[in-house]
């Protein structure tokens, strides 16, 4: 097991910042896009299509801000926006959120081949 | 004014532990240590302590929670699944690493009655408070 090394040489300091990481993979059909969101229930996320846009969002539950003696993280507002290109099949877009990941899955159509006649 | 009574949780490994997170807040969404440090909110509430742990992507049984002389240490490895295994990342911003993170508990706390849930990937941690340090804060001294 890896452990975490108390190295001060390893330290640095850690930025806020309310982007949330995003993995993505790439199959042949589909495209699943992972998106680290702890802290976000399903109705505090909103993915939707807009102007050939994938545009999804995210608004922190409200919380119980008393009491807190030490306050290293808090779920912060975001909004990600991504270009779909023309494989996109955009009724083929799922969504689920477990264990504070955001997967996205974007279904692809097979691309568009031409023959030219040459006349 | 409330004056500062005590530190409780004061993690185990003092100096080093307060250079990993300086003043600044770590991102719920993290940054580059995020997976391999994750961060932490601690609650004094009335009745306990409460204790978060920001780690998505984790089952409940990947979580290990050890309470030994009044040090608390929360521990995770992710169990590789058959996903992980189908790489195929064009892009990888995140990753499930293994942790380890420990804190000194105050005295107060009943450890056999620490009890823990995991839910939307934050992994809670309830550190119920002995009776006597439940009592009110306030006492007035009467003038005999």
């Amino acid at each position: 097991m890896k452990m975490m090394t108390f190295n001060p040489a390893n330290c640095r300091p850690v930025s806020q910042t309310n982007r949330p990481a995003m993995n993505i993979r790439k199959e042949d059909q589909a495209i699943e896009l992972q998106f680290t969101v702890p802290g976000f229930r399903r109705e505090d996320l909103n993915i939707r299509v807009e102007d050939n846009h994938l545009v999804i969002t995210g608004t922190p539950p409200a919380e119980e801000v008393n009491g807190f003696v030490r306050r290293e993280f808090r779920p912060l507002a975001f909004e990600k926006k991504f270009k779909l290109g023309d494989r996109v099949a955009t009724d083929a877009i799922q969504a689920k959120v477990e264990d504070g990941i955001l997967h996205v899955t974007i279904g692809l159509t097979e691309p568009i081949r031409r023959e030219i006649a040459v006349a | 004014m409330k004056p500062t009574i005590y530190r409780p949780f004061v993690p185990a490994f003092r100096g080093l532990m307060d250079e990993f997170f300086p003043k600044a807040m770590t991102s719920v969404f993290g940054g580059e240590d995020f997976f391999t440090t994750p961060a932490v909110n601690v609650k004094d509430l009335e009745q306990s302590f409460h204790l978060e742990v920001a780690a998505p992507g984790l089952n409940k049984d990947d979580f290990k929670i050890e309470v030994e002389n009044g040090i608390l240490t929360v521990s995770a490895e992710k169990r590789k699944s058959a996903e992980d295994q189908t790489d195929n990342y064009t892009r990888r911003e995140f990753h499930f690493a293994s942790f380890k993170r420990s804190f000194q508990l105050p005295e107060h706390v009943q450890e056999d009655q620490i009890k823990a849930s995991y839910a939307d990937g934050i992994l809670t941690i309830d550190l119920p408070k002995n009776e006597k340090a439940v009592a009110p804060k306030g006492r007035t001294i009467e003038i005999q």
